[in-house]
């Protein structure tokens, strides 16, 4: 029977890729497909390789940062040539900086937002100042690299022309999610357990949190989409590609993985004005440069609650909220994301160019 | 009935529906010569069973039962691995030594030395972190001053010069 052969073919495929990815611990040796948009690296240093991506044509005097997030490889906002953030901003005129970051190893065990936020972020913007021979720079956050943008931002706001912040966990008081009240159930001291045990939270522990979130679909309904969509153009590639990004987790270096279930997730210590980056209290207020968040209405990774309140918590004058009815990948890669969601972004960063 | 039961009663009603009424019927229709309609409604109820496991999943992910259940595994989990870690390191801290032969960690840090070395050799300057200049524009503490050209390599593709902020780690260190 076709139907069933096929769909167990396409599930055996998913079991290898798995077992290979359990079998060089997730992260490492992460095995990134050919890079899809050509770039330099102008900085390497700390955590980060910074690479630099030159439009055609630049319209706009303003470079823009990409900070993508912590946990799995960042080809995702350069994955196919329709459909990359990168490609995207370059044709609108944009010169384009992403951070890539560096797994931790069992030497960053203390590494935490102060070093990533105050440092990597830092020398990253400072790079860009260099190249760039300009002071400040627009900054686009993905999820938790929208985190990241933000504490930057609100400490270092004198570098920052304009913030967009996509899919940021922000609030964490909320629980809509299934998987958050199962994170509740974890105590203080099993997190601390976690890195006494590894050290940096392993790649497959996060990678765990991922498919947790809907196992079904892991386990068996990706398989079958596969099948179903097998005569779509291009569907069978797109899935091979989000296979390899789905499992290029890396560790979460154990201090900020500690800050963030703890502090930020439990406490919700950044919303109570009670979060400390390298000992400075972050007061959001401090941010006043133009603010836009964008809200995709399906996240189910980060939930819409988590970050609608945002702009009530920035000193901004021009800030506003952006929903986009996608879901948490989805705004970096969907069809309407490359033709309706990043266009709105281009157009509100050159309208704030000057 | 609390928001997510009802969820699943909605979801089960729609399996029931598509695999006990819908089905059958297309099974019929196939019998009369209309092929697609089975296999329309095959899937139909696919996509029903799977939210409705997905719904069921949810509220067992949701259930205090659960969430204290796995709490508790992992915590027992990782008390054994560091009891056991504990017991290893004690036995064969004692017993290494007589053996004469270095240890993982001792081959790690000598790797790291060598690393270092290599580095040092292949650098046509030395490494040298500033700190931020007061009397400079706003800029970050930062591993150089503009003109030193050594940490931010215009044009580079790969031959650049690496700036090593935290201790260098082994090989099996990215495993980590």
């Amino acid at each position: 029977m076709p139907l069933l052969s096929d769909i167990a073919n396409h599930w055996m495929d998913g079991a290898v890729r798995t077992l290979e990815a359990v079998g060089r611990g997730f992260g490492a040796p992460i095995n990134d497909p050919a890079p899809v948009t050509p770039y330099k690296v102008i900085y390497e240093g700390g955590k980060i390789s910074l690479r630099h991506y030159s439009p055609a044509e630049r319209r706009h005097g303003t470079p823009l940062l990409l900070v993508y997030a912590l946990i799995k490889r960042p080809f995702v906002m350069d994955l196919q040539p329709g459909k990359s953030v990168v490609r995207n901003l370059l044709a609108q005129g944009f010169e384009v900086y992403l951070i890539d970051w560096l797994p931790p190893t069992k030497a960053d065990v203390d590494l935490g937002f102060a070093d990533y936020v105050n440092e990597e972020i830092g020398n990253a913007v400072r790079a860009v100042q260099i190249n760039e021979s300009t002071e400040r720079v627009s900054l686009v956050g993905y999820c938790f690299g929208g985190l990241l943008s933000l504490l930057y931002t609100a400490l270092h706001p004198a570098y920052v022309k304009n913030l967009v912040t996509l899919t940021t966990p922000f609030d964490m008081g909320g629980r809509e999610l299934p998987t958050s009240k199962l994170m509740d159930s974890m105590s203080d001291a099993t997190v601390e357990l976690i890195t006494k045990v590894y050290g940096n939270c392993p790649a497959w522990m996060v990678n765990a949190n991922f498919l947790s979130m809907s196992p079904i679909h892991h386990m068996l309904d990706k398989y079958v989409g596969l099948y179903r969509n097998a005569a779509r153009d291009g569907y069978a590639e797109m899935f091979d590609l989000f296979e390899r990004w789905m499992m290029s987790d890396v560790p979460l270096a154990g201090r900020i993985f500690r800050e963030l279930t703890l502090e930020l997730f439990k406490r919700n210590a950044l919303v109570k004005g009670e979060f400390k980056v390298g000992g400075e209290t972050v007061n959001l207020r401090q941010i006043a440069c133009p603010l836009l968040n964008v809200v995709a209405e399906k996240d189910d990774v980060v939930h819409p609650s988590s970050s609608l309140s945002l702009p009530e918590y920035v000193e901004s004058r021009d800030k506003r909220n952006l929903t986009f009815p996608t879901g948490h990948l989805g705004a970096v890669v969907s069809s309407g994301a490359m033709t309706k969601l990043w266009p709105q972004i281009g157009e509100w960063l050159a309208e704030r160019d000057n | 009935m609390s928001k997510r039961e009802s969820q699943v009663a909605q979801e089960l009603g729609k399996f029931v529906q598509a695999f006990w009424l819908e089905l059958p019927m297309a099974a019929a229709r196939n019998l009369l010569g209309d092929g697609d309609a089975l296999s329309a409604a095959g899937w139909k109820a696919y996509d029903a069973w799977i939210s409705l496991t997905n719904e069921a999943t949810n509220q067992v992910y949701e259930s205090p039962a659960m969430g204290s259940l796995a709490g508790r595994a992992m915590e027992t989990s990782l008390r054994m691995q560091q009891a056991g870690s504990a017991m290893a390191s004690a036995f064969f801290g004692n017993l290494w030594p007589a053996v004469g032969l270095p240890t993982r960690d001792e081959v790690a840090a000598l790797r790291g030395e060598i690393a270092e070395l290599r580095q040092e050799i292949a650098a046509p300057e030395p490494e040298t972190v500033h700190e931020a200049d007061n009397e400079e524009p706003p800029y970050h503490r930062f591993a150089a001053k503009p003109g030193d050209g050594l940490k931010v390599v215009r044009g580079a593709t790969v031959d650049h010069v690496k700036v090593n902020h935290h201790k260098p780690a082994s090989d099996e260190d990215a495993a980590a």
